[in-house]
């Protein structure tokens, strides 16, 4: 199931919230919210949801166990349960396949489904085992806590990775106002409007600039494709994997505040970013912290020398890399992120820092360029889509139909690209400053507030009933 | 000291927004739960579409099997979203939204198909069953009157059996389709493997049907006749070119009925529809006339046909993009009746039969199947009987929909035309062709349909090894 789908807004969600709010006790409440997350996870991967319950109770009781002695022992247990088990769904056709092809042999492993969320979840298990190891958190005594946790439907098929430590005490103990929930239904709101207004339009465009006669993107249609296509194609993707990652964030956070978890936000327009480095800090932030807090400082981080923070950073850029699929491209993109990061860190970082507008400028090319490699699991399609950028291809530099498809979007591309930036946020928080001097201005703030949100859900309702593109990008990871 | 009474003041001061979060959370409570319980009341809930001519998804059977693959949680989302209270509404809506994202005077729907390189035409040997070829100019100024009936049939025959809007008009595959202001257009791309194959099932029909005369009539489609050469998108494949390919490629057996010309010249009229990708009744007669030119005979004017008029047609092109330009032109169906002692009969086969109106009146009919007004829509079989010619001739028109509005025309110069659906028909087409002594035989199709394996398949079937 996916929160921009019609049966999650108007049939599951309504009445996950209405059984929540006559509970009376909050063990009543999480039972509720365990017993919808399993419904919500089973509702794509039936039979693996158990082995999300599994890796839960593996490492519910490997965490309870550390206390009582050998906690390294326990702890490397659960590594090796947590991450044998993300590499066997994750890598092992990937390990297979390239050991094959060195030895020009079929592979001999038959294909394994990814279960969904699974990169997501392992990594929430991690922080858990990981942090109780450290004695930064107590072992939870309640299986059905750390299973809550873990399966929370807001966050566990797409992030953002929520440490067990932000939630600790939340997941036994919260209570919510008006406030809460009122931003929380704004935040939800504005989430779903991202999703199905700009990414799903987005999304929709990028792949028919450059698809075949089929619909689909292969090498061929990638070379007849004309530069203005495969150009603009990029721009809506880069747009795309924007709004559609951060609104999936902004849902989860959402739906956590109506009922008291405070996420930790998981993007923050990294778009306007001015070095790479910051774009990092800004871009799926919570993944950026695990990497930093349990891989980069575990191996030293950047006190020491030279050498080694590049090598420390090497490592977590090519695993940053792998953690979004198994495939050459992802560790190329994770590396190409390397090498400007060390560039920045040995030259560039104070260059940019004294011009902004060239950073930011440099910052949106990198990850412009970046996301060719992303998007493209086949080297020759890479290849093939910057020959034709560059007018090498087979396409020419425009064609009819490109030049219709962007002027069909002349509008939406340019509000699409404001969109990235804070300035909505920043005029939003003038008007709401207005409004304490002004009353016509407090009136008219509040009904905007009061109105936007709920013109977001009727259009998406809208959209989402007459558009049946839909696909969340961020499932394959 | 006062500084602080003043700070404490101000907190204390309620702010004006204060009412916005119960207000927000209760609106979006009293919304949510009355559309929660609304998608819940099943006869809201669509079962079948007419703008997409199709049934809505149903709620899926429970299976073991089906639960574990987990395709049954997926169906039951689909069936949810398929069949939306208000659903065709919230479509069209949607379409209106899309429709403010950019400039759009010129959109493109669906995915463009290149088309394959149109080999130079081959020389075709030198026809030995074309009849005399007459060059008469045919009149066309319509001084007919214009009768727009508000019910009953407009034929004034009577219908004998109920009217089924879902087999009347089937779906077609159409290709990409491009929106010109209140105007669309399918693309055309040439399959070389698919032409070849149409050709070769021509040719076959030729050699099988000794004694009869068999023509083949290739439609261009609006794309080609409608838009000047520099007003047509890149990607279309060259139909002139196409024609002639095809056209060179047939036997001596097959006569090419060539109309592209006839339709070029009159392309300032009302040939196509806007929003559909059938012609009109008028492009349809001007191929008529082109055919009976060809076979010896004299089409009556256009004038001599009895001229209905049904507004408010929206055709497949329509259902494709649910672009609000189109729906704010629409179509008009007119349809020129045969006058005189004309009758038919037409079904699922020859045996079952029955009567029904030549031109029917679609007044009031649901906007997607006006185009059924011709010969009932599509049935696998129908005859037309014009009993004021008694010289026994008799012609079979090989059809799909694109037929439909050409077939009314043929009952003024044959006693009987015999209307095969080569989708539906399932008997002995050579039997039946022998068996009732015809002596023409018409294969006609659009363009886009030799580009359609499927409907070439199914020809190839219909006249058979």
């Amino acid at each position: 199931m996916v929160f921009s789908s019609l049966f999650f807004l108007y049939a599951f969600f309504p009445l996950c919230m209405v059984l929540y709010a006559l509970a009376r006790t909050i063990s009543a409440r999480n039972i509720i919210l365990l017993i919808f997350s399993l419904i919500f996870y089973a509702w794509g991967e039936p039979v693996y949801m158990l082995l999300l319950i599994g890796m839960a109770f593996f490492d519910w009781l490997f965490a309870l166990q550390m206390p009582k002695g050998h906690r390294k022992l326990w702890l490397v247990l659960a590594c090796v349960v947590n991450l044998g088990i993300l590499g066997v769904f994750k890598y092992l056709n990937f390990a297979a396949d390239n050991i094959a092809a060195i030895f020009g042999a079929d592979s001999p492993i038959t294909a394994i489904a990814l279960p969904i969320g699974i990169s997501f979840y392992t990594f929430q298990l991690l922080t858990y085992v990981i942090d109780v190891y450290r004695g930064e958190v107590l072992a939870q005594r309640k299986f059905t806590t750390i299973l809550l946790y873990a399966s929370l439907f807001h966050q566990c098929i797409a992030g953002p990775i929520v440490r067990y430590a932000d939630v600790e005490n939340e997941l036994t103990a919260r209570r919510v106002d008006w406030a809460d929930v009122s931003e929380g239904v704004r935040r939800f709101c504005v989430g779903l409007g991202k999703k199905v207004i700009i990414a799903n339009t987005c999304g929709n465009l990028a792949d028919t600039l450059i698809a075949g006669g089929d619909g689909s993107i292969t090498l061929a249609s990638v070379e007849a494709a004309p530069a203005a296509a495969l150009w603009v194609s990029m721009l809506a993707y880069m747009l795309q994997i924007y709004f559609d990652f951060s609104a999936y964030s902004d849902m989860a956070i959402g739906m956590g505040r109506m009922v008291g978890f405070h996420y930790l936000e998981n993007f923050n327009y990294p778009y306007i970013a001015r070095s790479i480095k910051e774009f990092w800090r800004r871009w799926h932030m919570s993944l950026s912290t695990f990497f930093r807090d349990y891989v980069y400082i575990p191996l030293g981080g950047s006190r020491c020398s030279t050498g080694r923070t590049l090598l420390n950073m090497l490592v977590v850029w090519a695993l940053t890399g792998l953690w979004h699929g198994a495939s050459w491209n992802f560790v190329l993109w994770g590396l190409w992120f390397f090498v400007f990061l060390a560039a920045e860190t040995l030259v560039l970082g104070k260059a940019l820092k004294k011009v902004p507008a060239v950073g930011m400028l440099y910052a949106l090319i990198v990850v412009y360029f970046g996301w060719v490699l992303f998007r493209f699991q086949d080297m020759e399609v890479i290849g093939a889509v910057l020959r034709g950028m560059f007018g090498a291809g087979n396409g020419g530099w425009s064609s009819f139909e490109a030049a219709t498809l962007i002027k069909n979007h002349a509008f939406f591309l340019p509000v699409a690209m404001v969109c990235t930036t804070p300035l909505f946020a920043i005029l939003s928080r003038g008007w709401a400053q207005l409004g304490k001097r002004n009353r016509v201005a407090a009136v008219s703030y509040s009904v905007a507030q009061l109105v936007w949100p709920l013109v977001l859900l009727f259009v998406s309702t809208v959209m989402l009933v007459g558009n049946s593109y839909n696909p969340f990008l961020y499932f394959q990871f | 000291m006062k500084i602080s009474s003043t700070l404490l003041a101000e907190t204390k001061k309620r702010p004006r927004t204060a009412w916005l979060h119960p207000a927000r959370v209760l609106v979006s409570v009293a919304l949510v739960a009355i559309a929660a319980v609304i998608v819940w009341i099943i006869p809201l809930r669509p079962t079948e579409s007419a703008f997409e001519q199709r049934d809505l998804a149903k709620f899926p059977a429970f299976s073991w099997e089906a639960l574990a693959s987990g395709s049954y949680f997926d169906d039951i989302s689909l069936w949810f979203s398929d069949t939306f209270p208000a659903r065709e509404t919230f479509v069209q809506m949607s379409s209106g939204i899309r429709g403010c994202f950019g400039l759009q005077g010129e959109t493109i729907h669906g995915t463009v198909q290149e088309g394959d390189e149109i080999p130079d035409a081959p020389t075709r040997p030198t026809s030995t069953t074309t009849t005399t070829v007459t060059t008469t100019t045919v009149t066309t100024t319509t001084t007919t009157t214009v009768t727009t009936t508000t019910s009953g049939t407009a034929s004034g025959e009577t219908t004998t059996t109920t009217v089924d809007p879902a087999v009347l008009q089937q779906n077609q595959s159409l290709g990409a389709i491009i929106v010109k202001g209140d105007t669309a257009y399918e693309y055309y791309n040439f399959v070389r493997s698919t032409a070849d194959q149409y050709i070769g099932i021509l040719n076959r029909a030729g050699a099988k049907l000794e004694g009869a005369n068999v023509y083949s009539m290739i439609v261009p489609t609006s794309i080609d006749v409608m838009l000047e050469p520099d007003a047509r998108p890149t990607n279309s494949s060259d139909q002139s070119k196409a024609i002639a390919y095809m056209v060179g490629s047939l036997s001596d057996k097959v006569t090419p009925v060539e109309v592209r010309d006839a339709l070029l010249a009159h392309r300032n009229e009302y040939l196509y529809f806007h929003t559909d990708h059938h012609w009109t009744a008028r492009g349809a007669y001007y191929a008529f006339a082109e055919f009976a030119r060809l076979t010896g005979k004299t089409p009556p004017p256009l004038a001599d046909f009895e001229e209905l008029a049904f507004g408010g047609f929206l055709g497949s092109f329509y259902s494709q993009t649910q672009n609000a330009g189109l729906k704010l032109g629409g179509d008009t169906v007119y349809a020129y009746k045969p006058q005189g002692n004309i009758s038919m009969v037409r079904g699922k086969t020859v045996a079952s039969a029955a009567a029904y109106p030549v031109i029917t009146d679609v007044t009031g009919w649901n906007p997607r199947y006006k185009y059924s007004t011709f010969i009932g829509g599509d049935n696998a079989y129908s005859c037309i009987t014009n009993e004021d010619i008694t010289d026994g001739s008799s012609v079979v028109l090989i059809k799909e929909s694109y037929g439909n509005a050409l077939a009314p025309y043929l009952s003024t110069i044959y006693h009987k035309v015999y209307v095969l659906d080569f989708r539906y028909f399932s008997e002995d087409f050579t039997a039946f062709v022998k068996n009732n002594g015809v002596q023409d035989v018409l294969v006609l199709n659009n363009i886009s349909a030799t580009r359609n394996a499927t409907l070439v398949n199914k020809l190839d079937g219909f006249i058979g090894k």
